[in-house]
């Protein structure tokens, strides 16, 4: 069943098989999956559980309640990178764009060229993407639910000969109604809390909303539960919880993952856990046209261009109301009203680059963690290519005007003007750019010297303690993570159930291996 | 947790702030004075934002009050300048190349421009006709 502790006594203490905290992309199919196995599963949440009818129309509200510190998540260093993170029932898939991607055979290979990573096979992990596609209904968008924004990004890419394609995403009867990122109001996106998650109460779980973990227990040097506190609204501490379990899957995200490990001292002989941060920076370009795009209407991310994939560099749809887009535009005062006045004139195309760059998460104040991020050269080059190919597949379908999101240049009016981007070399700071798939934090490798999880996603150091969720990913996937989180999260819960009788007696198959 | 609300002289800067950044007039008639961005601030941002951020836009609302003298040439307080100067004071700050100056900027922008363009009438005003039924209400329970 579903808990919501702040509804419950202000002590709590249980005992399960296994305890996993965070119900996101990486918790939620793992508590299915091992709960449909019959294992005892307690899933910890620390955000509110929402339903559908109470999604907020009012995105300012979605964002409070639905977002980490309301959106106001962001990394240091330069340029600083707003970095927004779901924190409710089902995690980030609750209020993301829904977009599906298997991982790129190219990108396993490279993890097992650069990384060493063995037992790790494309093909193996095909069962798992199968099965999560087909639980979470994965599909392709239909061109009359795309509305004028893509249509229009998609027509002009055609024209300039680029390959692209409809995204995947995971949909059930989809309206349109373009509000995604702020919790579907039609139980369209089949975010966690629409699948796995009812799923797994079915089978038996208990998801306990509210509840903060601080602690992971261990053992004889063996992970056997957690600790944390029962928080109310805003992080107001109203009690504490126990819960015993031979088995513990970290899956708080890229972000959170790394920073409770640090916190606790736990599997970091490596010196890994909080390294190699890789976040997907993404840019978006504004177009203004002389016809109406009424950019809100349809899916919002539901084209993407992969052409030049290869040099790491990819387009995909967004669009957010105009209390989200004022903001992003390059004016203010009068001048700003002029352009949110052509609201309904306006389009949007994001700029997505696989990042060479990387942060790292350090323990920051309080419960909170400090995550640095630092964009270097070579990125920002891909940025400026990037940009400059989205203005051109604009000015393809009759753009007036194009804002680049670059320092210096606010308008570009014709394609003779796309020099100004080459005029001066941009750097990172000259950027505004925004990220959304935290990534690497908790890598995964066959050497415990230089890697935090093992191919079954258990860490190297602490027998029973699991990590499952974008932070495992060595590199970055160069395409959005959900569906590969899921899909590895289901690989390690199906290791699990395999070796069911061995974990539940505290002993670590794999681990006694090596 | 009980939060601070802005006290007298950050309000006033932000005031200020907003007869810059909302001006009336123009492409739609609305602006600062038709939307209680203040209360939305008090009330809603700053309880919900974290503790540095929280910090950060007080230190803001400080330090503009002083960039007058270096961004408008005017020895005199940024809430208490002519509209003219104070825009000038945006206007470069938005055009500086340090990117922090030009951050405040944005932060500044996020908490005036947040709460007046999901106002339903401004919404209207713009042409947006998209999802906005119970804006203004909050359905679920408060967090």
């Amino acid at each position: 069943m579903i808990i919501d502790t702040r509804k419950g006594e202000a002590e709590l203490r249980a005992q399960y098989d296994v305890v996993i905290v965070g119900s996101g992309a990486g918790g939620a199919p793992m508590a299915r999956e091992l709960a449909a196995a019959g294992w005892r599963v307690a899933v910890v949440e620390e955000g509110q559980h929402y339903e559908v009818d109470q999604f907020n129309r009012d995105t300012w509200a979605a964002t409070r309640d639905m977002y980490r510190d309301a959106s106001m998540s962001a990394t240091l260093g330069n340029p600083p990178v707003p970095l927004p993170l779901g924190m409710t029932l089902g995690g980030t898939t609750t209020i993301n764009s829904g977009t599906c991607f298997r991982t790129p055979e190219k990108v396993f290979a490279h993890w097992k060229r650069t990384f060493g990573l063995t037992g790790l096979e494309y093909a193996d992990m095909q069962a798992h993407f199968d099965a999560v596609e087909k639980a979470i209904d994965v599909q392709d968008v239909p061109w009359d639910l795309m509305g004028a924004n893509n249509q229009l990004f998609a027509e002009g890419s055609r024209k300039l000969g680029y390959h692209g394609a409809p995204l995947r995403r995971n949909f059930t009867g989809c309206k349109g109604a373009g509000l995604c990122a702020f919790g579907c109001p039609n139980r369209a996106k089949q975010s966690m809390s629409l699948n796995f998650i009812p799923q797994a109460v079915e089978h038996g779980a208990d998801f306990y909303t509210s509840a903060r973990v601080r602690k992971i227990r261990t053992e004889k040097g063996r992970a056997v539960g957690v600790e944390g506190i029962l928080v109310e609204g805003r992080g107001t501490h109203r009690g504490t919880f126990r819960i015993d379990a031979p088995v513990v899957i970290v899956a708080c995200g890229t972000i959170y993952s790394p920073l409770l490990l640090l916190k606790n001292g736990l599997a970091n002989r490596s010196g890994q856990v909080g390294r190699n941060l890789r976040i997907h920076p993404a840019a978006k370009v504004i177009a203004v046209f002389d016809r109406v795009i009424d950019g809100w209407s349809g899916v919002p991310q539901s084209y993407y261009v992969d052409e030049f994939q290869d040099e790491g560099i990819m387009f995909e749809g967004f669009y957010v109301p105009p209390a989200f887009l004022a903001f992003a535009l390059p004016a203010f005062g009068a001048r700003l009203k002029e352009y949110m006045a052509d609201y309904s004139r306006l389009a949007g195309f994001g700029v997505m680059v696989s990042d060479s760059s990387h942060g790292r998460v350090r323990p920051g104040v309080g419960d909170r963690p400090l995550v640095t991020y630092n964009l270097n050269q070579q990125d920002t080059d891909k940025f400026v290519k990037g940009i400059e190919i989205a203005c051109r597949v604009y000015f393809e379908v009759g753009a007036q005007k194009l804002l680049p999101p670059v320092f210096g240049i606010e308008e570009i009016r014709t394609p003779a003007e796309l020099s100004k981007l080459g005029e001066r070399r941009v750097r990172p700071q000259d950027l505004e750019i925004i990220a959304f798939h935290p990534m690497g934090t908790c890598r995964m490798g066959d050497d415990p010297r230089d890697s935090v999880v093992n191919a079954r996603l258990e860490t190297h150091d602490v027998p029973g303690l699991f990590v499952a969720d974008g932070s495992i990913f060595p590199s970055s996937l160069g395409v959005n993570p959900q569906e590969s989180i899921m899909a590895f999260s289901r690989m390690a819960a199906h290791h699990l159930i395999a070796h069911r009788d061995a974990y539940l007696r505290g002993e670590s198959p794999d681990l006694a291996r090596a | 947790m009980k939060i601070k609300p802005l006290n007298n002289r950050e309000t006033r800067t932000l005031k200020a702030a907003a007869e810059c950044i909302l001006p009336p007039g123009g492409a739609f008639e609305l602006g600062h004075a038709d939307v209680d961005y203040l209360g939305w601030v008090n009330r809603e941002y700053l309880p919900s934002v974290p503790f540095e951020v929280r910090l950060l836009l007080r230190v803001i609302l400080f330090l503009l009050e002083y960039l007058g003298w270096i961004y408008a040439g005017a020895f005199g307080r940024f809430s208490r300048l002519p509209l003219e100067k104070r825009n000038r004071v945006f206007d470069r700050v938005r055009h500086s190349s340090v990117y922090a100056l030009r951050g405040f900027h944005i932060l500044l922008s996020t908490v005036l421009l947040l709460p007046f363009y999901r106002d339903e009438r401004v919404m209207d005003a713009i042409g947006y006709r998209g999802y906005k039924p119970n804006a203004n209400k909050f359905q679920g329970e408060r967090a």
